[in-house]
């Protein structure tokens, strides 16, 4: 199966990116929902409590909160501790920013993506999948 | 497509030095990414981005100061993760301490005022009605957008900073007249005048506001002219449970001076009746720990969004005579301490009162105790807490918290809303 999302960032030094799939249900704030150091989920009234961002494709239905936001993943990627691709249901403005900080600081910087959310369900939870620089998500 | 003026090509160029075109290509990517057309002029700027969050952060801000970069724009920083009015408070390690110095330099090199809060509106950062600027923090934009009338996004950091250094910002969403219209009608005239006399309402109808919308934005009828500093407690919450970036109170803010006003002649899409069960939900949700009475409590935390000079007056008329018996920390700007005048803060701290300016717990380690239970009337904190702190969290009025603080244990007086 494959779907194609529209590329809202591409991934800094070019390139596909693979990983298994988590997916995010629950509306996220990086800033108090992620440890900067680790990559981990820290909110315990999440249900996402204690899982790892760091070398996922995450699929992020809602974003909510802080605009500190940015700071928590330009951490991460300087840090080496990203997801490996991000999929949001919306274009997000304050991850991006960090993304596009990142790459002019020379670092590493994970794809930001855009499904739809009927898209986003069809993902299966830990899945391998490939997103590829035009966007293309592939399973396998 | 995203088209530059004559002047903005320019600055891409390097004609005004390399980090206002490094601050462009930054601002013009995020645009180009949200689909924005254009950009467009903005008059003031508040930085989030001066709270240290890691090395990352500071490398970039001292490459912007190491590139010859200058806010553009009138800016005042939000809160930092040092309280430099007293010294060593923070439980940081001397790594930390410097890295944070290093991060709140380079901010100061950049040519922003040292207001260090998140309540710059009250620190004399008033941009005028219909005025574009960038503002980071997200409660400071929910009042900027909603309380002032002025028109931000939610800046976040790095952009809070190139937008000041470029002055420039990707037109779009709030900036324009059609996202700022209500979609949501929120008819509130069936909650009892007894709880909406209280303080304690506003951040409840924040937390559930945010909850609800997310980031549409609704208008309040019937809440009738809640004063600034209760506005600032619902946008706070809405904020933080959501991501609200600006709301209407129909008879109170500018933009919603009749329902029509606020919903630009257009039928709401939603009209959602509110109800004492509903808020009684989004009440039970600021709260991590039951709230037994007489259980200990490590301490309360008030000031999320930074107290305002009549809220420094009412703690220290709630707290009279009584001294604390556990720490009560009561987050603030420089600003506030200069209003309230010396012999104020001096009196609440020999009564126990730990005054922490520039900064506040939930961003920086100050709470004493580790572990254990906080009492807050900010539904900000109340949301944070638990994920930053690790304590236990109860949301109380701020009686509540004044008595809790006395006793060293949890005195609930103000639950008969519950």
């Amino acid at each position: 199966m494959e779907v194609k999302a529209e590329l809202l960032l591409a991934a800094f030094p070019a390139g596909p990116r693979t990983a298994p799939i988590l997916q995010l249900r629950e509306p996220l704030s990086f800033w108090g929902g992620v440890d900067p150091a680790t990559g981990r989920l820290i909110d315990p009234r999440s249900i996402d409590h204690d899982k790892d961002l760091v070398g996922r494709i995450a699929l992020i239905h809602e974003l909510r909160g802080s605009s500190s936001a940015s700071s928590v993943l330009l951490e991460l990627i300087h840090a080496g501790r990203t997801p490996t691709a991000i999929i949001v249901a919306k274009p997000d403005a304050i991850l991006a920013v960090a993304a596009i900080v990142g790459r002019e600081m020379g670092w590493t910087v994970p794809p930001i993506l855009r499904l739809d959310v009927d898209d986003l369900e069809r993902l299966p939870d830990g899945a391998p999948a490939t997103v590829f620089e035009d966007g293309m998500v592939r399973l396998g | 497509m995203l088209t530059l003026s004559i002047a903005e090509q320019a600055m891409l160029d390097g004609r005004e030095g390399p980090a206002a075109a490094l601050a462009l290509r930054v601002i013009a990517d995020a645009g180009r990414m949200m689909g924005a057309s254009e950009l467009v002029t903005i008059e003031s700027a508040h930085i989030d981005g001066c709270l240290y969050h890691g090395e990352a952060g500071v490398l970039f801000a001292e490459r912007l100061v190491h590139d010859g970069g200058r806010v553009a724009v009138p800016s005042t920083l939000n809160v930092g993760a040092l309280d430099l009015l007293h010294r060593d408070r923070e439980r940081l390690s001397p790594e930390t301490r410097m890295m944070a110095h290093r991060l709140a330099q380079a901010y100061v090199d950049l040519g922003c005022r040292q207001t260090w809060t998140c309540s710059p509106y009250q620190a004399g950062h008033r941009p005028t009605f219909g005025s574009h600027v960038a503002w980071g923090e997200s409660n400071a934009v929910a009042f900027c957008n909603s309380v002032l009338g002025a028109r931000t996004n939610r800046y976040g950091d790095f952009l809070d900073i190139c937008a000041a250094i470029s002055g420039r910002a990707p037109l779009m969403g709030l900036h324009r007249d059609a996202a700022r219209r209500a979609t949501i009608l929120i008819d509130a005239m069936g909650l009892e005048p007894d709880f909406l006399a209280a303080d304690i309402a506003y951040p409840i109808l924040g937390a559930w506001l945010g909850r609800e919308v997310g980031e549409a934005v609704a208008a309040f009828v019937g809440l009738g002219t809640p004063g600034e500093d209760r506005l600032k407690a619902l946008g706070a919450a809405a904020a933080s449970t959501g991501a609200v970036g600006l709301f209407h109170v129909v008879g109170s803010t500018p933009e919603a001076p009749t329902i029509a006003a606020a919903t630009q002649g257009a039928p709401p899409e939603r009209i959602i009746r509110l109800d004492h069960a509903m808020l009684q939900e989004a009440w039970r949700g600021l709260s991590t720990a039951e709230g037994r009475p007489g259980a200990p409590i490590s301490g309360v935390a008030i000031g999320s969004p930074h107290l305002s000079a009549a809220e420094l007056c009412l703690l220290d008329r709630l707290l009279g005579e009584r001294r604390c018996t556990v720490p009560l920390y009561a987050c603030t700007g420089r600003h506030s301490l200069r209003e309230v005048g010396k012999a104020l803060s001096e009196r609440l701290a020999t009564r126990g009162v730990e005054i922490v300016a520039d900064t506040c717990v939930v961003v920086t380690p100050i709470l004493r105790d580790t572990s254990g239970l906080i009492v807050t009337n900010s539904g900000k904190f109340a949301h944070y807490v638990p994920s930053n702190t690790g304590h236990e969290v109860i949301f109380a009025g701020l009686e509540t918290c004044v008595d809790s603080a006395v006793a060293g244990r949890f005195l609930p007086g103000d639950q008969a809303w519950r």
